[in-house]
């Protein structure tokens, strides 16, 4: 099963790290792989015994013991931050969620605080995040996430995917968990507008899974898909595999995100390396990951993005024209060899490699 | 900086394919003018593109070749996006269309077409990165052939300015993908081998600059071996491929020689990509030295090019200068030009006219002969002249290192 964000991320610096010589270790509170060791985050006092040792923290939700931990530590410390989805937009759906995010939230000052080694950002957004909280300038280092489009670039496409969907109709693609900052209800009115002007057979593709305790924001994207009498055109996947991702991508003609908060979408990245044109709205860390190889607009309309889809659906050139905007931006911005030189010159700047 | 680059897929003295011939022919036409380096990948063989030739530098005959592993090459995998392609495009065709029009365009996305060319092989990420950091030590880089990953994303490497693409486009299936269109409209311009390529060209990627340079070839008389080749032939050159046409070729002989008993021959060089029949009547040579294969060319009753795949069709050419006439499918369009214009021979496109044909001219020695001459004529009027093909390819390098645009580079 194709792995989240922040796991890529973990295994992407633990490989360049071994590779350097290091003895890397992932620890967590909770751990659902069995491809990956990972020990129980307990265990991280007794591994990181010299002072000379580093703890990489990948922070992206509030919990006390990563707090405790990068206070309390003896060795060198480094955050990585993902950013953390603000509370408000659980309410209604999960407690938990709503807890976990409000305590992240407010930890964000305790952590900028806590005067770590190093602060990584995934994106300026988050960066601006810690800064305003008081973070040292000078230990402050933009690192987007390590991901997986080299795999993605080597598995063969899912055949059963392809054939359902390479089929003439415009797909619009969305990747990404299905949570309640991703904007869905923005895409399938976007949708619905697109089909009900230009064109009917239209289809929405949304990649990704439903995290336990959000039930109820599907449920209530559902009943808007009803609403507007689209069941047959919007089209949930669930979790998905490497090559059905990679089927997916293939597949899209368009990538859409209307997010109202990111703090980098790794989906932008790969919709760039695969070379399909993104339409967007201009939201957190959005602008800056996908710079000028996309359509972004400043409003979150149902009707621009709509109009955004029909231009380019008539313009086979200026589609093809983003195609390799975004191509080349992942080359020259975001391949894990570049985000593996900014990781290490980061550590370099603390002596740390 | 005196320097031109030619890319192509493949380069070695025994390999026989059309594009890798044009390349090292645009080589030796330039290299009195220019450093030439062939840019190429350290593949043989079309099936696999695997990694036959060492990697690094070959000088040969003042020509620098440069090699680069392929780091994709093709497998089944590539098969089955192929049979998928087919597959889609047969949903899009439109009956009875000419040339360049045969099909609708293709519900394929630009991501998924690129999976398709990169995965045909042969694709090398050192020779991209070459290109990306070196191409501005040429005067100009010369593509060559669309179809490849050397070329596709070779485009996109370079800035428009000093990139120049020799397509050698026919109409073939993959030629409606729609990304070789916006990758060729990344060159500077287009030197094509013929009016017929451009028409096609013109059709499938529309207006783009460019000029018909064409190659000259070797047009020195040969003399028939009368020892050797006592019975009559008709001769095949060049790969033994499908794709060539040649099972039609096999499966017309063979019905031919039922019907028409005779001592007539089919005689074939080239490499053998599928088995050759065992027949009596056909007789393969296996690769055979250029001095062998115009030797045959000048003692044969008539050449014959069934392949429907051919944007300029040297063997064909070749074998006009050689006083051999013509009997060509018509489903290409160049080949249908070189037959009319010259009048050097005559076009099938079933068995009835491939039969009739052959029972025409086998029994007119008189008329075989004569359309042997103005084929030759025909050859030495159009493709015989080394300085004029330099001329024009002069004048394309020139153009690039002249232009000042830097179109394709822009910062993002």
């Amino acid at each position: 099963m194709n792995a989240d964000a922040i796991s890529n991320d973990l295994y992407g610096m633990q490989q360049v790290l071994a590779e350097q010589g290091h003895d890397v270790r992932l620890f967590a509170q909770n751990s659902l792989t069995t491809e990956h060791e990972i020990g129980p985050a307990t265990e991280i006092k007794n591994f990181l015994a010299s002072r000379d040792d580093l703890l990489i923290y990948h922070y992206s939700m509030g919990w006390d013991f990563g707090l405790d931990l990068v206070r309390e530590l003896n060795c060198r410390t480094a955050i990585k931050y993902h950013n953390i989805t603000p509370p408000e937009y659980f309410v209604g759906y999960s407690k938990d969620y709503e807890n976990v995010c409000r305590h992240g939230r407010l930890q964000i000052k305790d952590i900028a605080q806590a005067n770590c080694d190093l602060y990584l950002s995934d994106s300026e957004y988050n960066s601006w995040e810690l800064l305003l909280e008081g973070v040292d300038k000078s230990k402050s280092f933009v690192v987007p996430p390590f991901h997986q489009v080299d795999n993605l670039n080597r598995v063969a496409p899912d055949e059963a995917v392809l054939d359902s969907y390479v089929n003439g109709k415009t797909n619009i693609l969305m990747v990404g968990r299905v949570a309640p900052n991703k904007g869905h209800a923005t895409l399938i009115r976007s949708l619905a507008v697109y089909r009900a002007e230009y064109d009917p057979d239209a289809q929405l593709l949304i990649v990704g899974r439903v995290p336990d305790q959000l039930e109820t924001y599907a449920e209530s994207l559902q009943q808007l898909i009803q609403s507007l009498k689209l069941e047959d055109a919007v089209i949930f996947t669930g979790g998905v595999s490497d090559e059905q991702l990679k089927a997916y991508y293939l597949a899209a003609d368009f990538f859409m995100l209307a997010s109202e908060h990111e703090g980098f979408c790794v989906p932008l990245v790969e919709a760039m390396a695969m070379k399909v044109p993104i339409i967007t709205c201009a939201s957190s860390a959005v602008p800056s990951t996908v710079g000028k190889a996309g359509l972004v607009w400043k409003e979150r309309s149902p009707y621009l993005l709509a109009e955004s889809v029909n231009f380019l659906a008539n313009d086979d050139a200026t589609r093809a024209a983003l195609g390799v905007r975004g191509r080349r931006r992942y080359e020259r911005s975001f391949t894990n060899e570049m985000i593996a030189t900014a990781f290490l010159q980061a550590l370099a700047s603390i002596s740390c490699i | 900086m005196n320097r031109v680059a030619i890319v192509v897929q493949r380069c070695h003295e025994s390999i026989v394919g059309g594009s890798e011939s044009l390349a090292w022919h645009y080589a030796t036409v330039l290299r009195e003018i220019y450093d030439v380096d062939i840019l190429t990948t350290t593949a043989l063989d079309t099936r696999d593109w695997a990694n036959t030739l060492p990697e690094g530098r070959q000088s040969r005959d003042g020509v620098t070749i440069r090699r680069f592993h392929v780091t994709q090459g093709r497998t089944p995998y590539w098969s089955s996006l192929l049979i998928r392609l087919y597959r889609d495009l047969d949903r899009v065709r439109v009956p009875d269309a000419e040339p360049g029009a045969r099909f609708a365009p293709l519900p394929w996305t630009i991501g998924l077409q690129e999976e398709f060319i990169r995965t045909q092989g042969p694709y090398s990420a050192s020779l991209m990165r070459f290109l990306r950091e070196r191409w501005s030590d040429y005067r100009a880089v010369i593509f060559t052939t669309y179809l490849y990953p050397t070329t596709y994303f070779g485009l996109f490497e370079v800035p428009k300015r000093v990139a120049l693409i020799t397509p050698t486009l026919h109409d073939e299936p993959t030629a409606y993908l729609s990304a070789y269109k916006y990758a060729a409209r990344r060159a500077r311009s287009a030197i094509w081998l013929t009016e017929a390529e451009r028409r096609v060209g013109l059709k499938l990627w529309g207006e783009l600059p460019g000029t018909v340079v064409s190659m000259s070839l070797d047009t020195a008389t040969r003399q028939r071996d009368p020892a050797r080749e006592e019975r009559p032939y008709i001769l095949y050159c060049g790969r033994i491929d499908p794709n060539k046409g040649c099972i039609e070729l096999f499966n017309y002989f063979i019905e031919f020689k039922k019907m028409h008993p005779s001592d007539l021959r089919l005689v074939l060089t080239g490499k053998d990509d599928i088995p050759v029949p065992d027949h009596p009547d056909v007789d393969f040579r296996g690769f055979v030295d250029d001095e062998e294969k115009l030797r045959l060319m000048a003692g044969a009753k008539l050449f014959v090019m069934p392949s429907g795949n051919e944007s300029f069709s040297i063997v064909t050419l070749e074998a006009m200068a050689q006083r051999a006439p013509v009997l060509a499918s018509g489903v290409t369009e160049v080949l249908v030009d070189h037959i009319n214009e010259s009048g050097a021979g005559l076009i099938y496109r079933d068995y009835e006219s491939f039969a009739g044909a052959l029972n025409e001219l086998l029994s007119d020695e008189a008329r075989l002969a004569k359309m042997g001459e103005i084929g030759r004529q025909y050859v030495m009027a159009k493709y015989a002249s080394p300085e004029r093909v330099r001329n024009l390819l002069l004048v394309a390098v020139e153009s690039c290192a002249e232009a000042i645009s830097t179109v394709g580079t822009g910062s993002l």
